[in-house]
């Protein structure tokens, strides 16, 4: 219950504190919606400017007779009228095409690109003269906003990270733990000790060349059924035992492990003297991993 | 048992075979991330090619070695995303203001070659902390290592990985060639309004990495919910984001989709990413302590014993952070001599603290998803440069390439070293050679870029939307577009434009968060914000798709089937995606 209850608040403080982060402050509110005027109704002057663009490059063009030319106006008109419909909703609705629009709506047209244009200029000339705040002063503004949700959100994933961690503790030290499912420490280095100890006779008594087929199947299976269940379980122990005291035994667990798969490589390759030296070096980091886990309460 | 031959592992040909690799794909991938504006990873070819020419071409079977060579070529080839997002941008801005130029050659790569080695010898002391104790999965990492262990593997194992890998490799065409669209966006065909997303990006690799990270991952996927269904809709329908009455409602809705993410959640993501990271670093103090503890301990025993450390010793990393930073030093001196010593000594001490920091964020964030925040980390690299220097656009960006160089470095070779940790690899021998590489990369990316801004007509920029071939459409147009906008980023800047307040807030959730009892929890959250959510839902999908399946076969299937198909999964996409880019780069339709 304790578990939930601290997740709950975890989401819900991280929820209140996130979006009173997102808060702009009040200058710079104003200058996203002007950044929005400016960035939309540039859209569409820069893509007017491209069709005015494409038809100038093609009038340059040599050898054009008077029929071409019109048509390249005709085309660099309907481009704008194309344009334009993406901003005004009545012409974008209307079930003319672009080139029958261009004829019939010449006003509205015009007025529509004038407009954007219009805005497009107010908008960069009033971004240009912005002035903006320094960064003390620009935190303030927006800690006057969204400061109250901000710290509320924070108070509530302190508070939901600590009973959080009590959870946690809670649970590595109940005496449920240890059962099928949840590998205790001990017996586990016990496994590898011994198989590691079943394995030496086996790799050495393997040719150079040869792979030792029934070493490196222990090995996968110590991998599958020993290592991973304890390597998946690290949380409950590092909740239990603290940081540096997992670390004292579950580095050389580690450094066990690795060995294991250097054992596992170096047989597939067919090194077998490479391999039984790694299964010492894993047997004296299994030992030294079960020596630091006796004393840890020391 | 025979005569003891010696297993390869750190040999003359893994290093020369990796550094050819990482030569070419630096070259390659400078040029494609000008042309496109992405990087590509290399791991993956540089291993399959060490089976072709260490295994196949040689007869030489060892996969350690194989790891070394992939370690190598991707250690020297990380650089290029590292040069190609920063540097360019100075040569962008010397088109409108001409005193930029002559460009500082000698900063530039002293600013590089210490970026990689900084990188490197920074993050090497948190490998037990990230690798071995919290777990991350390091998707790409754990990729590269089922190819490396796939000689040992049985035919079930290999079918499952090839099956992935052409699954991806079909997707990946046929999304390439516009076949299947490269996002689905369901919320359309719902209806749902644009500011409340609910598209997935087709990715065979980002749901192969959901896939592998499963349960640890799910955190990364419900911040993007929280970010695009809870903060985002709030924001649009409480009014938060301004439109003017001037502008048609569709066209203002349609802005604020876009603004929302620009102004609110990327940069709030960016304040979660360092506020978590640092918060998890102090939290992870006491294991740190300890694992540099047993660094010297293990290095006196070895010493005493005669066997060789598993890991650099300290002095090593010491000897390696003061070069890095005397490098750092002249660099930013001899970026802006004007500046004075002094003010370049406090430069080269924040971009180093930076670095570290942004290092430990990306490794991390890379470490639980496969997703990289580079751009964000180098923006605020350059920003703090931009006005530590008062203003001084050359030092910011040189110091920005170190950083952006640096954290690429921090990614890679923890990635690099989960890749090790799974196939048994001693950890020294990978960070050795990558220590030892690491130089090259910066100098052929910083050179590929130079020779290419050289390469138009005189007088003219030869990549940019400025550059003639970019004005007339040409075929040979690199327009830059990282770099175009770290550029208009940094002229933004100049107007005080930098969203503070954004940073600080989300900082102080990041800090919180990461008090919970779940590892990276803050990064997570701050990189579900700060990436476009169709991303993380894809990947989400991937997570609870791998949750599902191991409740319903058990954790075997988990490691036997799963993990290889996945595997296949980044795989096919990134080698499908490397091809199909050099075909189209070659002409190709």
């Amino acid at each position: 219950m304790k578990g939930v209850i601290a997740l709950a608040l975890l989401v819900a403080g991280v929820c209140v504190s996130a979006t009173s982060g997102s808060l702009l402050g009040g200058a710079e509110g104003h200058r996203a919606e002007l950044k929005a005027q400016q960035a939309v109704t540039g859209s569409f002057v820069a893509a007017l400017t491209a069709c005015d663009e494409t038809a100038t490059e093609a009038m340059g063009e040599p050898e054009q007779s008077a029929s071409d030319l019109a048509a390249i106006e005709q085309t660099q008109l309907g481009c704008r009228v194309g344009v334009i419909r993406g901003w005004d909703t009545d012409l974008a609705e209307s079930d003319r095409t672009d080139a029958q629009l261009a004829a019939e709506k010449s006003a509205e047209i015009s007025a529509a690109i004038s407009e954007v244009q219009a805005l497009n200029a107010e908008a960069e000339a009033a971004i240009d003269a912005m002035t903006m705040l320094a960064p003390g002063l620009r935190f303030m503004e927006w800690f006057g906003k969204g400061g109250v949700g901000w710290l509320l959100g924070l108070v509530l994933v302190v508070v939901g990270a600590v009973l959080g961690r009590q959870d946690a503790y809670a649970r590595a030290t109940a005496p449920t733990h240890g059962s099928s499912d949840t590998p205790n420490f001990d017996d586990a280095v016990v496994t590898l000790l011994a198989a590691t100890a079943q394995m030496k006779p086996l790799v050495a008594a393997t040719e150079d060349g040869d792979d030792c087929a029934e070493a490196r199947a222990i090995i996968e299976t110590l991998e599958a059924t020993v290592l991973a269940p304890v390597v998946d379980d690290r949380g409950r122990y590092q909740a239990r035992d603290g940081v540096a005291v997992f670390a004292e035994y579950f580095g050389p667990f580690s450094a066990g492990e690795r060995n294991l798969a250097r054992a596992w490589s170096s047989l597939t390759d067919g090194y077998p003297h490479v391999a039984a030296d790694a299964l010492v070096a894993a047997t004296t980091a299994f030992e030294q991993a079960a020596a630091a886990y006796a004393k840890r309460n020391d | 048992m025979a005569t003891a031959r010696p297993y390869p592992e750190l040999s003359i040909p893994a290093m020369a075979l990796g550094t050819v690799i990482g030569v070419i794909m630096t070259a390659a991938f400078t040029y494609i991330a000008l042309k496109l504006g992405f990087g590509l990873a290399g791991s993956t070819v540089a291993a399959i090619l060490g089976f072709a020419v260490l295994r196949g071409g040689l007869r030489r079977r060892s996969i350690v070695e194989n790891n070394i060579n992939q370690t190598v070529a991707s250690g020297i080839n990380t650089a290029s995303a590292g040069v190609v997002f920063t540097l360019p941008a100075l040569f962008l801005l010397s088109v409108g203001q001409p005193d930029l130029a002559p460009f500082p050659i000698g900063p530039i790569l002293f600013a590089a070659v210490a970026g990689s080695v900084m990188g490197i010898v920074l993050i090497i002391p948190l490998r037990k902390q990230m690798v071995e104790f919290e777990r991350l999965r390091f998707p790409s990492g754990v990729a590269v290592a089922t190819l490396l262990r796939s000689p040992g593997e049985g035919m079930a194992q290999a079918k499952w990985l090839v099956s992935g890998a052409v699954v991806a490799t079909a997707l990946t065409v046929a999304v390439n060639m516009g076949l299947v669209a490269e996002e689905v966006d369901f919320g359309h065909l719902a209806g749902l309004p644009t500011f409340i997303p609910f598209a997935i990006y087709i990715s065979a690799a980002n749901f192969g990495a959901g896939l592998l990270s499963g349960r640890g991952g799910l955190p990364f996927a419900l911040g993007g919910m929280l970010a695009w269904w809870v903060i985002a809709p709030v924001a649009v329908l409480a009014g938060w984001l301004p439109v003017p009455d001037a502008l048609p409602a569709e066209l203002a809705t349609a802005w604020q989709s876009g603004a929302v993410h620009g102004m609110m959640l990327r940069p709030l993501g960016i304040g979660l990413l360092i506020g978590g990271a640092l918060a998890g670093v102090i939290a992870a103090l006491p294991a740190i302590r300890g694992a540099l503890k047993s660094l010297a301990a293990a290095a006196a025993a070895a010493k005493e014993s005669g066997a060789a450390p598993e890991e650099l010793p300290p002095w090593a990393l010491y000897g390696g952070a003061i070069i890095g930073f005397i490098l750092l030093v002249l660099a930013s001196y001899f970026a802006a001599p004007e500046l004075g010593m002094l003010r370049a000594f406090g430069i080269a001490v924040v971009g180093a603290l930076w670095l570290a920091l942004a290092g430990v964020i990306v490794a991390q964030a890379t470490g639980a998803t496969d997703i990289s925040p580079l751009s964000g980390l180098s923006l605020i690299a350059v920003t703090l440069m931009y006005f530590l220097s008062g203003g001084n656009i050359t030092a910011a960006i040189v110091i920005g390439v170190a950083v952006c160089v640096a954290i690429n470095q921090c990614a890679d070779m923890m990635s690099d070293l989960k890749s090790g940790h799974l196939v048994g690899s001693i950890p020294r021998k990978q960070q050795l050679a990558q220590l030892m590489m690491c130089w090259i990369g910066p100098l052929v990316a910083v050179g590929v870029v130079y020779m290419l801004w050289n390469s138009g007509a005189p007088g003219t920029p030869g990549f940019g939307s400025a550059s003639l071939a970019c004005i007339e459409g040409l075929p040979g147009c690199l327009p830059a577009p990282q770099a175009e906008a770290l550029a208009s980023t940094i002229e933004a800047l100049s107007t005080g434009d930098a969203p503070v307040d954004k940073y600080a807030a989300g900082a102080a959730i990041g800090a919180a968060v990461s008090v919970f009892p779940i590892g990276g929890l803050g990064v997570l959250l701050g990189l579900a914000m700060y990436l476009p959510f169709s991303i993380t839902l894809g990947y989400g999908i991937g997570c609870v798709t791998s949750m599902g399946l191991q409740r319903g076969f058990g954790k075997a299937f988990i490691g036997r089937k799963l993990v290889p198909l996945a595997a296949g999964l980044i795989i096919g996409e990134a080698l499908t995606q490397i091809i199909w880019t050099l075909y189209k780069l070659g002409g190709g339709s």
